[in-house]
């Protein structure tokens, strides 16, 4: 029998696991935290490509082009394999 | 065929290194990077790579993953046996220390997509709530759970954090409850077979006494299992607070008292509720249910699905430990009705 199982001690065990369970979603929490700091904008850009998703990437034009995510290159992001707009002149991501 | 993964999002270094080797070399589709259970698209996945820190990856939640057609690969520390042993035991496919070469890991993932996962049966959950002072959501989630047993194996949990009753009202002991299950549901996939009582026809898993608030994983774990299990799972919630009270059910009862008071509280609850609409039962409806039914359609906006008389039956049923009364079971037929014609039939093994 495993001891924490014990009549006595299981009132224990539970307050050690739930103390030790708010240590890992806090370090759980400080990595999704960290994560977000540290996103740019090409990870989300090829996420949305893995995904097959459909974006509209507005351009420091004011242009905005709609369509799926077919590649993301070091400088540039491919839209239905016909748009190409450069990485630098995105100034905004519109997801589903 | 790029097999689509997500993680799960953990400090541990092997998930970022992961990510980095599966961006750079395109071997795999990383569709997600999950720091809760519901950022898993479980329906658009092949493989979920989740390492044994993470306190929501339990034996049910793999099982589950497993249940919906995914691949499991389970991470554990180098070392750490006890959590080696715990992602075997939860039946994940791959078990991998973390400090393997994260290109290796790719490569085990591409091996195992070549055998996809078939998608398993699982139950359907209903959640039985109602505003706070609501008189019989118990007695209703036991009704519906008895009567839905007639169409497949029913099990029924008190989740009622407030007043965990369904052991008083059956007259059962106190243990095993759902905390003696949720401790067994971390090492194991299923619920035990000691640990939910057999009665009336059902399987049933009764609340705790002196611990209130089962963590929000813990709950899911028992729910996930129980789907698992059976075709019908119904699940008595407690009063309504807020959107996790029944966000694990398929669909949702709500209980409400015929009374001008139980009619207001309802149409509190109803005015910031998110979601689907649930069900509405209209209990102890008095001499005058045309009355109380064109209230309650007012004031909640909803059309009740069952009505309940008030007669003594059915307080003395319930006091006595009986099953519920012949008058209240007659009087929850249509909303079973209801809920049998929409449940979707269980997915068949492909």
């Amino acid at each position: 029998m495993d001891p924490l199982r014990h009549p006595d001690l299981i009132e224990l065990s539970h307050l050690l696991r739930d103390q030790l369970e708010a240590v890992l979603n806090a370090e759980q929490e400080a990595a999704a935290a960290a994560r977000r700091r540290r996103r740019t904008l090409r990870d989300r850009l090829l996420e949305a490509e893995d995904r097959g998703e459909t974006i509209t990437v507005g351009d420091v034009a004011g242009r905005q082009t709609t369509g799926r995510v077919t590649g993301v290159g070091a400088d540039h992001v491919t839209l239905d394999d016909r748009f190409f707009v450069r990485l630098d002149h995105c100034v905004q991501l519109i997801f589903p | 065929m790029r097999p689509r993964v997500a993680t799960v999002l953990t400090a541990r270094e092997w998930e970022p290194a992961l990510v980095e080797a599966a961006r750079r070399s395109a071997v795999v589709r990383l569709v997600a990077r999950a720091y809760q259970p519901e950022d898993v698209p479980v329906d658009d996945l092949d493989i979920i790579v989740a390492g044994v820190e993470t306190v929501w990856v339990s034996a049910a939640q793999v099982a589950g993953w497993q249940r919906r057609g995914c691949r499991v690969v389970g991470m554990h520390p180098s070392g750490d046996t006890p959590g080696r042993d715990l992602l075997i035991r939860a039946g994940a496919d791959e078990v991998l220390a973390d400090h393997m070469d994260p290109d290796e890991v790719l490569a085990r993932l591409r091996v195992l997509s070549l055998e996809p996962r078939p998608i398993e049966p699982s139950g359907w959950v209903v959640a039985v709530t109602g505003a706070l002072g609501s008189p019989g959501r118990t007695e209703t989630a036991l009704a519906l759970a008895s009567l839905l047993s007639e169409a497949g194996s029913s099990m029924l949990v008190d989740l009622d954090p407030d007043g965990p009753s369904l052991s008083l009202r059956l007259r059962l002991a106190p243990q095993p409850s759902i905390v003696d299950v949720a401790d067994a549901l971390r090492q194991a996939p299923c619920i035990p077979s000691n640990m939910a009582w057999e009665t009336t026809g059902l399987r049933v898993v009764t609340g705790a006494f002196g611990r209130s608030t089962l963590p929000i994983a813990a709950r899911r774990d028992v729910l996930l299992a129980a789907r698992d299990a059976h075709r019908w799972v119904v699940y008595d919630a407690g009063p309504a607070r807020d959107h996790t009270t029944t966000s694990d059910g398929d669909e949702v009862v709500f209980v409400c008292d015929a009374s001008p008071t139980g009619i207001v509280r309802a149409a509190q609850v109803m005015a910031r509720w998110l979601g689907p609409p649930p069900r509405l039962v209209l209990n102890r409806i008095g001499d005058r249910p045309d009355d109380a039914v064109v209230a309650a359609r007012r004031a909640t906006g909803l059309e009740p699905a069952a009505l309940i008389p008030y007669v003594e039956q059915i307080r003395l049923a319930a006091l006595d430990g009986r099953r519920p009364d012949r008058a209240f079971r007659r009087s929850l037929r249509p909303l079973v009705e209801a809920i049998l014609q929409d449940a979707p039939a269980p997915p068949t093994r492909s």
